[in-house]
């Protein structure tokens, strides 16, 4: 209960008759909940007074001070989570979206005037149905639909960014950038300044920054969890086998869509080390489970079944653990396993036949 | 397998890949073929996952099946290239309502063969799948065409799938399963007191000694 996890869950056969007949069970967001709506409800409900809570707090600050600053009071108040009503703002002023978007007026427009490599544009379009095929709003049917809105950020990223272009994972970041601001010219600006500022090199061809985080984080793992370090090292490739979706996709289902967003709210502000806290968390306080794991088979079923249930669940107790639970993280030490990591795939990919 | 057929029965684990362009059905095909459902609601598959089936083959062959269902976009394929390894059958797979799908298949084939081979140093058997035949706008007949070119690209033989309507993914996979059978390279084992735990672990741990490609 509680999981949000797509892949491999079994979903009965939607068809037509069924499908109206059933009672159907949507957040706020759009997305159909069959599954888990009651605990998302419960969770909600305690979760309400958080929210109202912060609602009132960071609308006093706002009112104080209405432009952003980086100290450490709105430092703190962004980890205890961005009101929905001021989140595309927030993340528009922190990640410097914001002033892009000023200093580049029409920019959006005319990249999406512009002629498009056709395989660009199939390769958004065969993503389109599988983007978020359980959120109302991105069916093709609603109205208005965000399917469309969706493709035309994701082209304007790819002419904009064309050492990227597109990638899968991509869909839905911009799935959820639309979905808070329901704004597409700011979902492009929040897609810039994740993949051209805030992320490593994720996205393009090579990959390069993807295959050097999964490498940080086992180094890290080793250091904070020598046990599962040991476990994991008896599989090679394993970490892109249980980790890569979770870097790709920021954590978009694998960890409950209120979790994530607070993630976000931190990911902005504070940049990508964050995604290193929620994977050393989830690893940290599942071990003993994942130290039980006898095949590749086990580590993987772990591996996402830690990141369901109560704990991902209950986001507010879940990030205040990230930010205790894997102790101290410099952004030294991740340089430093970065450049570590990086020079120890270039060698083994240069020996490569 | 209870009693005294325990020692007579064998045990295969197989790792077989799915592969070929994004959004051609390969999630769709291992989900029908491993819990007998279709979903219009699939995600779009990012790096890698995998999912097990498990075929009593007959009375003495029990064929414990690795499904690797891997993500479409080539990007994605440098970073899965060590998932290749060991691996001792395939199922390319192209969209037959889209041409450019089918294109890709050689481009997939040569692929796979220069990533993995059989310990003889053969190509590991495969299979093509034109799925979504469900969906074929014209039933022209193809058959001597696509023959042919499974003779010429290295193909054991190709199936008209439909993860939809259910439509040859199990005879399809029957097919991979006999002539991986027939290579018998995967790697037996005698199964002793059901522990399986132990047993995928020593096959697992024997992978790992081979070394990174």
């Amino acid at each position: 209960a509680g999981c949000l996890q797509p892949q491999w869950t079994t979903l009965p056969a939607a068809n037509d008759t069924q499908w109206k007949l059933k009672e159907i069970r949507i957040d706020p967001y759009g997305f159909e909940r069959r599954h888990d709506f009651e605990s998302y409800k419960e969770m909600m409900n305690e979760y309400v007074a958080v929210l109202n809570r912060r609602s009132m707090r960071w609308s006093k600050l706002l009112q104080e001070k209405p432009h952003v600053e980086k100290n450490l009071t709105v430092k703190r108040y962004v980890r205890k989570g961005v009101p929905n009503e001021h989140r595309a703002r927030i993340w528009m002023a922190a990640s410097g979206g914001q002033e892009r978007l000023e200093s580049n007026p029409g920019y959006y427009q005319s990249l999406l005037a512009m002629e498009h490599d056709t395989k660009l544009k199939e390769t958004i379009h065969t993503d389109m149905h599988r983007t978020f095929p359980d959120n109302v709003l991105f069916q093709n049917k609603a109205e208005p639909s965000l399917q469309r809105a969706l493709y035309n950020v994701l082209l304007a990223y790819g002419q904009h960014n064309k050492e990227v272009g597109y990638c899968q994972g991509m869909n839905f970041i911009a799935g959820y950038l639309m979905i808070i601001t329901k704004d597409e010219e700011n979902s492009f600006w929040l897609m810039d300044a994740l993949l051209g500022r805030m992320l490593p090199d994720f996205y393009s061809p090579a990959m390069m920054g993807l295959k050097t985080d999964q490498e940080v984080l086992g180094e890290l793992v080793k250091a904070k969890a020598p046990a599962v370090g040991q476990l994991m090292a008896q599989y090679p490739g394993i970490w892109t086998l249980v980790v890569s979706r979770w870097f790709i996709c920021l954590y978009i289902d694998i960890l409950p869509i209120e979790t994530v967003l607070r993630v976000w709210d931190c990911l902005f502000y504070e940049g990508s080390k964050v995604l290193f806290r929620v994977a050393l968390t989830l690893i940290i306080h599942h071990q003993p489970e994942i130290l039980r794991a006898r095949s590749l088979t086990d580590v993987c079923e772990c591996f996402k079944q830690i990141a369901c249930g109560a704990f991902t669940l209950d986001c507010h107790t879940f990030m205040q653990k990230i930010f205790t639970e894997p102790g101290s993280l410099s952004m030294a030490t991740i340089d430093k396993l970065r450049e570590k990591c990086r020079q120890r795939i270039l060698e083994e990919e240069s020996g490569r036949p | 397998m209870a009693g005294g057929s325990v020692f007579e029965c064998k045990e295969y684990l197989f790792k077989v890949l799915v592969i070929g362009e994004l959004g051609v059905g390969k999630t769709s095909i291992i989900k029908r073929y491993v819990h007998q459902l279709f979903s219009q609601h699939y995600r779009a598959t990012i790096g890698v996952d995998f999912a097990l089936k498990v075929i009593n083959w007959d009375s003495k062959t029990l064929v414990r099946l690795q499904l690797w269902d891997i993500a479409g976009q080539e990007r994605f394929g440098n970073m899965t290239r060590v998932y290749y390894k060991e691996a001792v059958g395939a199922f390319v797979v192209f969209d037959v309502t889209r041409g450019s799908t089918f294109e890709a298949v050689s481009k997939w084939k040569h692929d796979l063969d220069s990533k993995v081979k059989l310990a003889n140093g053969n190509p590991i058997p495969s299979v093509l799948l034109a799925n979504k035949c469900d969906q074929k706008k014209e039933s022209s007949n193809n058959t001597a065409l696509m023959d042919n070119f499974c003779k010429e690209t290295g193909f054991l033989g190709w199936f008209e799938t439909s993860a939809k309507d259910n439509i040859n993914v199990d005879e399809a996979a029957r097919f991979l399963v006999e002539n991986i059978l027939a290579n018998d390279k995967g790697l037996p084992y005698e199964e002793s007191n059901g522990d399986r735990i132990k047993l995928d672990q020593e096959t697992v741990a024997a992978e790992s000694k081979s070394g990174c490609c």
